[in-house]
């Protein structure tokens, strides 16, 4: 049966050169835009570190010395306990769970860099990866605003008394070398050159990214500190409809306090949306791209095995006098589609080879030989996806050809 | 002409189905393209405020290098950096100094705080930038001079503020400073990236004028210089190539270099500046060469493929033709034609797709790089003569691809063979 397709292919080789170029072509632009989607599925997929559901962010700000309402500090009333006033009266409302504030979160590009050094001795050909460490100052509430849990199990509630105790906390990426994240309990640390303070680190935690569609390349370190500029809270679940506007409109009336107002409030999902917007847009274009060419291919298909199935009508009938079922009709011009994709298949793969051989393609340029597996599955995803359209495309023609009537069509023989 | 019409009519009557295959195709394909050449328009493309795009000019970024001691600093400009480097330039009509774009908190008296776009400028922006002014007029080089606290708004921003775009006398506070509103003007799209913004005032009325990155030439300052014409362009770039040379010739006495990475650059090629210490990157217009062709040759294959099979049922029809003396040239014209006349017709189609598709899901395929908001896609982008020529430039491209090569195999057959039936 193969054998007797591929005569029948070469016979035909003239349009059929036109299908297989243009499957070839289609195959490789496909397989280059699903190796895209699937490193963007893959970074979607991962976590963020932080759990920022019902979290937001809100931004209180001083009035400039030339507002007409601004007031000159006292001693009893100066600018943090003007500040501290703000984040209680927020603290105070009754559908807020959780307020913090923090030098930094995620969904944004910030990058405040520091190095570890270890005070205790290591194991073993152990290193500390503190290279690319990014360092957030937050107060003690945080680990319970994003809801965070270390790898030992500990609770939001326990790693907040970890950084209530001074203890900083790091994500489990900063153990290097022959480390495993455990080794890095209780270990001491000083960062950067300032060896005057020694922090000790309380918890591990997973590493924390700072945008979707990038890997958690940075090591992250939360230091203990108190007021920071970025307040952070997160609102009961049952509370959380419409909750920027109610908010802002009671802030003129309910929050802002002497020199401090709220300058204005963001939900994570907000700061997601914002950042990746452009990044949005591009795997949008991608799809898009991606359905173009596959309607191409099921036109192509259709257009040519439409033609095909009328010019071999003859030859369709007289396999039905010569016994043919039409069932079998109909599987051998799938079969004949098909059989001319698997042929191409290995070219397209070679094609696909190339393009990673110059680093063309996004997984490669994110994990180098380690993306062979999405990319062999965006082949396979790439070989279904066209095998579907062929078979879309060939089934009208298919089951017309299944209709012929030998005695009409050969009546002139 | 008559004749292919008739033809193609004759076609499309026998051959519903193909018909309509190629006619999707065609239409499939020219949407697509379109699409792309829109995205690529709105970058470059004159449209309201940024109507002189064809002769603007932007002064960014300043990079210095020092070999000695290994510093390699890139930023923007001070103000007076930039007036040094920028200001009455030989072939220029004006130039006007601004800072980065900012998100700044905006409200009025009693009403919440919402972060809004601020261009902190100077009056000369309001020469070189289109807008339309539904109320009220721009500040002038009197408010510029004297810091005065005054801003221009939005409609929008005029609108969700005071209730109405009546706003001229009203009093807005900007991080809490107190600016007068002295004019009111129609929203512009985010797509003039340029000039977007909510809020209009001058980087004076916030003393920024002194401001710096801690060095006498790197701060927050870049600047937009409007060209008499775009002849005048070499003339400007000589000027500023001699005072970038007095400048290091300045700075030079501790091994400082001014990089030159090409600045001031045209309207197409900032789009393409990623970073304050390079130039102009091309590799998007190779891209965007690449998804042409893609787009191009893989219909063409589709509708060649096509056309070959449909010339081969009228094989006998064109050994006819030859056997009466047409010529292989009148052969390949006349199916070239009846192709181009599908094709126009696709095109056509493809090309409604195109402006109902761009002005109804705008915010799905245009996008400006750091502005969130609606996008409003212009209409006199969509509905542009230039736009037109293109769809119809490259429906002929097509056709040519698709149709060229089965159209010279049918002119070279044998009539004798072909009549037989044994072509």
């Amino acid at each position: 049966m193969k054998r007797k397709l591929l005569k029948q292919i070469s016979n035909e080789w003239r349009s059929n050169l036109w299908l297989a170029v243009e499957l070839l072509i289609i195959s490789s632009v496909l397989w280059y835009i699903m190796d895209y989607v699937g490193v963007f599925s893959t970074l979607s997929a991962e976590s963020m570190g932080l759990d920022t559901d019902h979290v937001y962010q809100m931004s209180i700000k001083s009035k400039p010395e030339d507002s007409p309402t601004y007031e000159p500090y006292t001693e009893e009333d100066g600018y943090w306990a003007q500040y501290e006033r703000v984040v209680n009266r927020l603290r105070e409302r009754p559908d807020i769970e959780w307020v913090a504030s923090g030098s930094n979160a995620v969904y944004n590009y910030n990058f405040s860099g520091t190095w570890a050094n270890p005070v205790d001795a290591l194991p073993d050909s152990a290193s500390l990866n503190t290279e690319r460490n990014n360092r957030f100052w937050v107060s003690a509430d945080y680990p319970k605003v994003f809801n965070m849990h270390g790898i030992n199990g500990e609770t939001p509630e326990q790693l907040a008394s970890l950084l209530e105790e001074g203890k900083i906390i790091v994500t489990s990426n900063v153990a290097g070398g022959s480390m495993t994240p455990r080794d890095l309990l209780n270990l001491r640390v000083t960062l950067g050159n300032d060896s005057s303070t020694v922090y000790t680190i309380g918890a591990v935690v997973e590493p924390i990214k700072r945008a979707v569609f990038e890997p958690a390349w940075h090591t992250t370190m939360l230091i203990p500190t108190n007021n920071q500029n970025n307040v952070y809270f997160r609102v009961k679940p049952e509370a959380d409809r419409d909750f920027v506007r109610r908010l802002l409109e009671e802030s003129g009336t309910s929050l802002n306090y002497g020199n401090m107002y709220v300058a204005d409030v963001y939900s994570f999902d907000t700061m997601r949306e914002n950042l990746h917007h452009d990044d949005y847009a591009q795997v949008r274009n991608m799809y898009v791209c991606m359905g173009f060419l596959l309607l191409t291919v099921f036109l192509g298909i259709l257009g040519t095995f439409w033609f095909r199935t009328q010019q071999r009508a003859k030859e369709l009938a007289i396999r039905i006098t010569a016994g043919a079922t039409r069932r079998q009709l109909f599987a051998r011009l799938i079969g004949e589609g098909l059989l001319l994709l698997v042929i191409v298949t290995p070219l397209a793969l070679g094609l696909d080879w190339l393009i990673m051989y110059y680093n063309f393609n996004a997984s490669t340029q994110y994990w180098g030989p380690d993306a062979l597996p999405l990319q062999l599955k965006a082949a396979a995803i790439v070989f279904g996806c066209m095998s579907v359209m062929i078979i879309g495309g060939i089934l009208f023609p298919a089951l017309r050809a299944m209709k012929i009537e030998p005695a009409v069509v050969l009546g002139g023989e | 002409m008559k004749k292919q019409l008739r033809q193609v009519l004759y076609d499309m009557k026998h051959q519903p189905v193909i018909g309509i295959v190629t006619m999707i195709g065609t239409a499939l394909a020219i949407f697509l393209i379109m699409v792309v050449v829109m995205m690529n328009r709105v970058t470059t493309a004159p449209f309201a405020p940024e109507t002189n795009r064809d002769r603007t000019l932007y002064g960014k970024f300043i990079n210095i290098k020092n070999d000695a001691t290994k510093d390699n600093s890139s930023a923007g400009m001070t103000e007076k950096l930039t007036r040094r480097l920028y200001e009455n330039l030989d072939g220029a009509e004006c130039m006007s100094v601004f800072n980065r774009r900012e998100q700044k908190d905006v409200m009025a008296q009693g009403k919440p705080a919402t972060l809004r776009y601020v261009n902190m400028t100077d009056h000369n922006f309001w020469r070189i930038y289109d807008f339309d002014f539904i109320e009220g007029k721009p500040f002038d080089e009197n408010d510029f001079e004297s810091s005065a606290k005054v801003a221009v708004i939005s409609r929008s921003l005029a609108e969700s503020l005071f209730g109405s775009d009546e706003a001229v006398g009203q009093t807005i506070l900007v991080e809490q400073k107190p600016f007068r509103v002295v004019g009111v003007v129609k929203d512009v799209s985010p797509l003039s990236a340029e000039a977007y913004a909510e809020v209009f005032t001058t980087y004076r009325a916030f003393g920024q004028e002194g401001a710096n990155w801690g060095s006498d030439y790197f701060g927050p300052f870049y600047c937009v210089i409007l060209a008499e014409s775009p002849d005048t362009f070499d003339r400007i770039r000589a000027d500023v190539q001699s005072r970038k040379q007095a400048f290091n010739s300045e700075i030079g006495e501790d091994g400082s270099c001014l990089v030159d990475h090409g600045s001031p650059f045209t309207q197409s090629e900032v789009y393409t500046v990623r970073g304050s210490n390079g130039g102009p990157d091309n590799s998007g217009e190779i891209l965007r060469m690449f998804i042409y062709a893609i787009l191009l040759i893989v219909p063409a294959i589709n509708l060649s493929s096509m056309t070959q099979s449909r010339l081969f049922r009228r094989i006998s029809e064109i050994g006819v033709k030859r056997a009466f003396g047409s010529t292989r040239g009148g052969i390949v014209g006349g199916i070239i034609t009846e192709n181009f006349i599908v094709t126009l017709a696709g095109g056509l189609l493809g090309l409604i797709f195109c402006f109902v598709f761009g002005y109804f899901f705008s915010n799905m395929i245009f996008t400006s790089t750091g502005i969130v908001r609606d996008m409003d896609v212009p209409l006199q982008l969509l509905l542009d003569w230039k736009l037109y020529g293109t769809a119809l430039l490259f429906c002929f491209i097509l056709n040519l691809l698709s149709s060229g090569i089965p159209a010279w195999r049918a002119s070279r057959v044998d009539p004798v063979k072909a009549l037989s039936g044994r072509a």
